[in-house]
């Protein structure tokens, strides 16, 4: 009878890059900084690694497939190097590999490394690829993320019957309050904090999301050194350890697309992965237990109908929960400590483990108070990659004790 | 007897003041001044002659049980492709079965017509058939001339047949001359016409008596006895002589349409006649003559059914329904008349995979999908799994047609970031009436003419086109419910 | 009443898609009033889905107090009352977009 996760796993060490516009750096570049970083934390060398899973969403122009690139551009020593690809969960799915591979007992070290160069296309945002194939160039719409992220604001609204002004004070919050975070933050790709007037004052880009609900492209790279307890004691004897404590993925059946239960307001492969990620951690009430997230706000409403998927806000009480300042970095339960896809930009094989760096820095409670978060027990991260009826979501738990 | 037995328009909501014309070209070729009166009606980024043409023949079909058609007929002078059927396209978007005779008719602006008599022998010549005339013109004259100022894009569908026949077919006479006054080559886009006063004088002036002389002698007929004469000619001092020689007048004569639509080439003699079938009374004698490479001339006779398709169908709603379009630089590039950057984006190659696509033809033509055997669940895409999760047994779908069907809006969204010749992008979920949802384009709206619930009619458009390959590829998007005018 | 921020002409308000900035402030006659007007643009030139931009207006409201004092950043703040009215709206932005080809969106604060 399978176990789950749970106290399998401990991080040995994390590395992140500055998130930007790299110009300088290829994502071999970048890679070989977040490795560095990485060992460097771990106290390991790199012929101690084992095993490496790579993340990587769309980056063809640099990485093309498989994993040659991380294995030939890191040196790594002829070790396994699987590159795994889930949208934007691809960050978590490469440590998510890792974290099985040492739990398995089949290899003691483990990398996962995450990246995602995406300033060579020549134009902004992302590449043009079929990412649904080819048949949905027919059969779907001429459609961009922010707007079919954009379509969960208008079902939201109609199911709790609220005016979209007090959806958008609340999801106007929602970004201001993650700008005021990253303002803080060294490796943030903008650390420029904005007013609630500036953000009310953009224009709107597609309805009713505005310039700033949106989150943008970076190039990035961040890495993770995993083993078992055991191991890890070994290595750090004086050390408090991070351990996973849940590691879930859920992917969409269809019937969110098809059929017509779905009622367009949230996620259900969120509060599905959540559900089970609470069970695997033995969490019984997410909303006490769960000390700060990090979650994927590529749009202010996807962080909005995520408090509600996660359970940790009551159906239809995120708007009050975000105006109320429970998410904020002095709240209840801060979220986006660090400033989030806001802050930080998202390439896309980065992000994942982009977040579980945050919530690892935090919990060995090494960041300066001004962006610290007190006492934390459990933090959880959160990525959502595709379309709101068709996406992978994944959420981790992670806590030191 | 054989006969029409339904009819339909079909006009795009955008309209261009011929005055927004003169004010950006009159500085070139002032005389255009002379043709500035009323609006032209211009088909949005994503029409041409395949989709306004669907959109008659679905106004045309209302409430027709699809399998009862056997022949589709396309007519059109601005047809996309030269080999692939056009026809078939229309026939698969207006859900009709594959065991169908179908044909396209061009050449000329007399091939609407030339296809209703087509379909009018076929009728004769299959007991229990029904054939189904769709005919729309996109032409295009260059900028400053009067082919720009007169030209108008629409639709229009005719359904013949033995049965429920609502004007009796009673007779024809055609003639055919190889007279240029308007030309096009093979590879050529813009209309190149000869001097008006030839065209005038000769063509419209000549050749439109010489074919309502033929019927009338052929039959027996005075041309006064005919309660509505039906014929395209946008030469007023034309138009009043041949009135003037057939001795009819006022009501008599069927508005052309020209100050609210314009000269829409193949479509135009059978939008003419839709308009006039509205308001037809049973026993009226109606004559319809087509120019264009000589004419055709036919006559028919109005039955006790005709009030049974008095129902809102025809041209009227669709006049109804129009938007300003105030931006004559707008008009260009939807009708690729000037070249916009479209960034390198714009280059992204968007191969079309044909063996894929077959797959997928009927869905993809007919907005076709399915209903679960097993469970009853209506669901779109088709596909061999039931998507209901108490359900998901495999193989056990019926197709369904769901293009006439309707929905409601679920979610949407204006998107100024999606690369769009029209922005904003306006697409969301639409909910189908009796089950189902998919995300798709929305058009002919704004975001503000949009909130959760509102009933919507789906609409054939052109969903991309190939530029490298000439391919233009066609789905459905969702409308605005458009309101019947009772 | 509610207050307006005057903005810093020709200055990025960046957001991680991308940045806006005012172009030009307009007082137009209104109903007797006068209505403050922002004529600004934007690019979307970092968002996932990059590369487009818009000129927009955006209407603070009826200037009760122009420039009444300035908040801690420097910037000046004036006395506006909100325009809520739908036909207001509606005949503000007829005027807006006629006077200002090319600007596509209208936004009331």
């Amino acid at each position: 009878m399978a176990t789950g996760i749970r106290d399998k796993v401990c991080i040995l060490g994390m590395g992140c890059t500055k998130f930007g516009e790299r110009w300088d750096m290829s994502a071999g570049d970048l890679m070989i900084d977040a490795l560095r970083d990485a060992l460097e934390d771990a106290g390991l060398e790199k012929k101690d690694l084992q095993a490496a899973w790579l993340g990587v969403h769309i980056d063809e122009v640099n990485i093309g497939k498989g994993g040659t690139y991380a294995g030939m551009n890191l040196h790594l020593p002829l070790i396994p190097v699987t590159r795994v690809e889930n949208f934007c969960a691809s960050g978590t799915e490469a440590f998510r590999g890792a974290a099985y591979g040492v739990a398995s007992g089949a290899y003691d070290i483990a990398l996962a490394i995450g990246v995602e160069k995406l300033k060579d296309t020549g134009y902004g945002g992302l590449p043009d690829s079929p990412a649904f194939g080819q048949e949905m160039i027919f059969l779907g719409p001429n459609a961009t993320a922010p707007g079919l992220f954009a379509q969960l604001a208008t079902a939201y609204a109609a199911k709790f019957n609220l005016p979209m002004e007090r959806v958008k004070e609340a999801i106007t919050h929602v970004s201001w309050k993650s700008h005021q975070n990253g303002a803080k933050n060294p490796r943030a790709h903008l650390r420029k904090a904005v007013s609630k007037e500036q953000i009310m004052g953009s224009p709107m880009v597609a309805y009713p999301l505005g310039l700033f609900d949106c989150c943008g492209v970076s190039d990035g790279s961040a890495a993770a050194i995993v083993t078992t307890p055991e191991i890890a004691k070994k290595l750090k004897p004086n050390d408090p350890l991070v351990k996973a404590k849940a590691l879930q993925i859920s992917v969409s059946s269809g019937e969110e697309a098809m059929f017509d239960k779905w009622d367009g307001a949230g996620v259900i492969t969120t509060q599905t992965a959540a559900r089970r990620a609470y069970e695997e951690a033995g969490i019984k009430d997410p909303r006490k237990e769960i000390s700060m997230m990090e979650v994927h706000d590529c749009f202010s409403i996807t962080e909005l109908v995520t408090m509600e998927d996660l359970g940790i806000s009551p159906p239809g009480g995120a708007p009050d929960d975000v105006l109320n300042g429970f998410f904020d970095l002095d709240g209840q339960v801060p979220c986006q400590p660090d400033g989030g896809l806001k802050c930080f930009g998202h390439p896309i094989g980065a992000s994942g483990l982009r977040m579980i760096f945050e919530m690892y820095n935090q919990l060995l409670g090494r960041w300066p108070e001004d962006r610290a978060v007190k006492n934390p027990k459990f933090g959880l991260t959160h990525n959502l990659g595709g379309i709101p009826n068709g996406n992978v979501a994944s959420v981790a738990i992670f806590g030191v004790d | 007897m054989v006969g029409i037995s339904s009819f339909g328009g079909y006009v795009p909501r955008y309209r261009m003041n011929r005055m927004l014309v003169f004010g950006s070209m009159g500085w070139l070729n002032p005389v255009i001044i002379t043709n500035a009166r009323g609006e032209k009606a211009v088909a949005n980024f994503d029409e041409d002659s395949i989709t306004m043409a669907v959109a008659a023949g679905m106004d045309c079909l209302k409430g027709v049980a699809r399998d009862s058609i056997g022949a589709v007929y396309f007519a059109t002078s601005t047809a996309p492709f030269k080999e692939r059927q056009n026809a078939n396209l229309v026939a698969g978007a207006l859900g009709a079965r594959d065991e169908i005779r179908s044909a396209d008719f061009g050449g000329s602006l007399k091939a609407g017509t030339s296809a209703l008599l087509s379909a009018l022998e076929f009728a004769a010549a299959n007991e229990g058939e029904k054939a189904v005339v769709c005919a729309a013109d996109c032409r295009l004259g260059k900028m400053a001339s009067t082919q720009e100022m007169v030209f108008g894009d629409s639709g229009a569908s005719v359904m013949v047949g033995g049965d429920d026949v609502i004007a009796e077919y009673k007779g024809s006479f055609s003639v055919a001359h190889d007279f240029v006054d308007h030309l096009r080559g093979a590879n050529t886009k813009y209309d190149r016409m000869w001097e008006e006063r030839w065209i005038r004088d000769v063509g419209y002036g000549s050749f439109i008596p010489q074919a309502i002389k033929g019927l009338c002698e052929k039959h027996g007929l005075n041309p006064a006895e005919f309660d509505k004469v039906v014929y395209p000619c946008y030469y007023g001092g034309a138009r009043k002589k041949i009135d003037g020689m057939l001795g009819v007048e006022g009501d008599k004569v069927q508005d052309d349409m020209l100050a609210t639509v314009g000269d829409s080439g193949a479509a135009h003699p059978l939008l003419m006649l839709s308009a006039a079938l509205e308001t037809a009374q049973p026993g009226q004698k109606i004559l319809l003559v087509s120019y264009g490479s000589g004419c055709d001339a036919m006559w028919f006779e109005v039955t006790d059914n005709i009030s049974k398709v008095q129902d809102g169908r025809g041209v009227s709603r669709w006049l109804a329904r129009r938007a300003d379009l105030d931006n004559y630089q707008k008009y260009l590039v939807w009708r690729g008349m000037a070249p916009p950057e479209l960034g390198i984006r714009g280059e992204t190659d968007k191969e079309t995979r044909w063996s894929l696509i077959w797959r997928d033809h009927k869905a993809i033509l007919g907005l076709v999908g399915e209903k679960c055997k097993a469970c009853g669940t209506q669901q779109f895409p088709p596909r061999r799994m039931c998507a209901n999760p108490e359900c998901g047994v495999v193989d056990e779908m019926e197709p369904v047609y769901l293009a006439d069907k309707g929905g409601k809006v679920f979610t949407y969204t204006g998107d100024m970031l999606a690369a769009s010749l029209s922005p904003p992008a306006v697409y969301g979920t639409v909910s189908f009436n009796g089950g189902g949802r998919t995300v798709m384009d929305f058009t002919d709206c704004a975001v503000d003419d949009l909130a959760v619930g509102n009933p919507l009619d789906f609409s054939f458009r052109l969903k991309f086109y190939d530029p490298k390959r000439d391919i233009t590829n066609y789905f459905w998007k969702a409308i605005p419910a458009v309101e019947e005018v009772k | 009443m509610a207050e307006h921020v005057h903005q810093q002409i020709d200055e990025e308000i960046r957001s991680m898609a991308g940045y806006y900035m005012v172009l030009q402030e307009g007082l137009l006659e209104y109903n007797g009033r006068e209505v403050l007007y922002l004529i600004e643009a934007a690019a979307a030139d970092t968002s996932c889905c990059g590369g487009a931009g818009m000129g927009f207006i955006m209407v603070p409201g009826y200037i009760k107090s122009l420039k009444t004092h300035q908040n801690e950043e420097g910037l000046w703040v004036s006395d506006v009352d909100r325009i809520s009215d739908e036909d207001e709206r509606g005949e503000l932005t007829r005027l807006l977009k006629q006077n200002n080809p090319g600007f596509q969106q209208v936004n009331f604060a």
